[in-house]
């Protein structure tokens, strides 16, 4: 049988369903939503959203709406805010501007959310769920986890200014020291304290190593219950070497997200594919009391990885000639389906399908004449 | 271990910085020699550059077709790309600046005309002074917009300041210094992390501490 034979199933159509057996056998249950929403939830949140641009109508009453940009808005507005957790995950698409073409796009979204009374199991359980999420989609992967209550405090412990901060932000999303060296000259800033936040923004690798190296940093803001969180919040990675990292360079607006979050590579794939963490600050906006944590696969990344070129349209062209009886070719190509075969029908020969190999349909039996025996 | 792919900007800077890469141990002694290839291969040191539009350098690791790259800081302030922006090399320094004809006079009751292939810089530096402005998009001989009445002023990349000198013109504010930075696709900076953090310490040896010290701009 030809491996490419599987190509008639899409990858991301057996992603899906591997994903949410996972998420199920964590007790996540399906949440199903209508593609439209209330156009204001997103107006008035538009800087949590990938893409401002939203595209919206009006509705028959009357009221503008928004082609869902976003799922996490829809699922925290409609939780009831009660005692408890909820765990819920979706497969949904969502429509926004593509940052290549800068035009709409569909783009098919899996992901969880966990609400209400969120402990540091429940952080690790995400964590975890994030990590096998991406090993799903490959092997090559990694979670790469950020902090950002720590590279806050960091900030602010070298200026209190937030325009300085809100630069130090994009210095740590860039790892880009030289320019925490510029600002520190510019705005005579304690060099001492800019150091330290060089030391930060450079910490990359596994929890062990970057917690000794965060701990070894001499002159710091006080960090130790955040340090301690996310020591155990990782520590569900421990016997998964290399499947998941911590690195401040992985930032977040801080009006929503607080604490962890994380972001997902794959090998092949030049950005992150899911994007996640811990938004107790958008249910605090949005009016909850609860705590969230969550992220989100971005399905539409994976058309490069699953690209690889499928270099016939079928295996076997089968010529049935003027008078052939179609049920015989029917029963023909049923035959060479059972072999594992891709059969492509053609009264004559077509250079137009690419296949690997011929066969003639002569009195209801097929006489291959090259490749397939 | 993978080929690391390096994307530089073709010309003289791409050149300098070559050396640079060279002088630091990462030599591709095919990449010098004459021809209109643009692919080399060093398969022993498991490299493999790329020569491409200085403009195209980030939009080649960003989108994951060079791991890294060598681009100016003009280039990732205009189409801020997300990547990692490793290390200032200090070459290539220049700055953008405003300029305008010799005996230019701000008329602040009108719209400031600004043409550029700056555009991105140009709006954020006036957005921050309030200033109400008009920009006029243009890829190249941007000295001449002022003369000919197309715009009020320019903001371009002055090196020496000769051509602007040249032309009339003078700097009437800086916008930003630029230099060569090493930036690196947030990807490959997962997965190809030794080979790119050593890379990035060697050149930082090269350059030495000292003169990067010197150097250091945003």
């Amino acid at each position: 049988m030809y491996n490419n034979f599987t190509a008639s199933s899409e990858p991301t159509e057996e992603l899906v369903s591997s994903l949410r057996d996972l998420y199920s056998s964590f007790g996540y249950k399906r949440y199903r939503m209508s593609k439209f929403e209330d156009y204001d939830l997103y107006s008035h949140n538009k800087e949590f959203l990938v893409s401002e641009q939203i595209i919206t109508f009006t509705d028959t009453n009357g009221k503008l709406m928004a082609l869902k940009p976003d799922v996490t808005l829809s699922i925290i507005r409609n939780c009831p805010d009660i005692g408890g957790t909820s765990k819920l995950f979706y497969d949904e698409n969502v429509y926004r501007v593509s940052k290549g073409s800068g035009t709409f796009r569909e783009i098919n979204q899996v992901g969880l959310e966990c609400i209400g009374d969120v402990d540091l199991y429940c952080l690790s359980e995400v964590l975890y769920l994030a990590s096998h999420s991406l090993k799903a989609v490959s092997p090559n992967s990694v979670l790469v986890v950020s902090h950002l209550v720590i590279l806050s405090k960091f900030a602010s412990f070298v200026s209190e200014d937030p325009s300085v901060r809100d630069i130090l932000f994009e210095c740590a999303s860039k790892k880009n020291i030289h320019g925490v060296d510029s600002l520190c000259v510019k705005y005579g800033l304690q060099p001492e304290k800019c150091e330290s936040f060089k030391k930060l923004i450079l910490l990359y690798g596994d929890a062990e190593k970057v917690i000794a190296g965060l701990m070894s940093i001499q002159y710091k803001p006080d960090v130790t219950r955040e340090t301690e969180d996310l020591k155990k919040a990782m520590s569900v990675f421990k016997k998964e070497i290399g499947s998941a990292v911590i690195d401040f360079s992985v930032t977040g607006n801080m009006n929503y997200y607080n604490g962890v979050v994380f972001r997902g590579y794959v090998e092949g794939i030049p950005g992150s594919i899911l994007s996640g963490g811990c938004y107790d600050a958008l249910m605090y906006k949005l009016g909850k009391r609860s705590g969230a944590v969550g992220f989100a696969l971005y399905l539409d990344m994976l058309d490069n990885l699953y690209s690889a070129p499928d270099e016939y349209d079928a295996d076997i062209q089968l010529i049935y000639g003027e008078n052939a009886e179609n049920k015989d070719v029917i029963e023909a190509v049923k035959t060479l389906n059972s072999r594992g075969l891709r059969v492509f029908c053609s009264r004559r020969r077509t250079d137009a399908v690419k296949c690997r190999s011929y066969a003639e349909l002569t009195g209801g039996k097929v006489k291959v004449k090259d490749g397939i025996s | 271990m993978e080929f690391l792919n390096i994307a530089l900007p073709k010309g003289r800077l791409g050149e300098k910085v070559y050396r640079l890469f060279e002088e630091a141990g990462y030599g591709c002694p095919s990449l010098l020699q004459p021809g209109r290839k643009l692919i080399f291969e060093n398969s022993e040191n498991m490299l493999r550059y790329f020569w491409v539009k200085p403009s195209d350098v980030a939009v080649y690791v960003e989108r994951g077709a060079a791991d890294i790259g060598v681009a100016g800081k003009d280039i990732l302030a205009e189409y801020e790309p997300d990547v990692f922006e490793l290390l200032d090399l200090g070459l290539g320094a220049c700055r953008v600046c405003v300029a305008a004809p010799v005996n230019f006079c701000d008329d602040t009751r009108k719209t400031l005309r600004v043409a550029t292939k700056f555009c991105n810089i140009a709006r954020s530096f006036y957005a921050d002074s309030g200033r109400d402005i008009d920009i006029i998009p243009l890829n190249g001989s941007i000295e001449i917009a002022p003369i000919l009445g197309l715009s009020d002023v320019i903001v371009d990349i002055v090196e020496t300041g000769t051509t602007l000198k040249e032309n009339d013109l003078a700097v009437i504010s800086e916008v930003m210094q630029v230099s060569a930075r090493l930036i690196a696709n947030k990807a490959s900076f997962r997965f190809k992390n030794v080979q790119i953090e050593q890379l990035k310490e060697k050149l930082y040896e090269k350059i030495g501490a000292n003169r990067y010290d010197q150097n250091i701009t945003k």
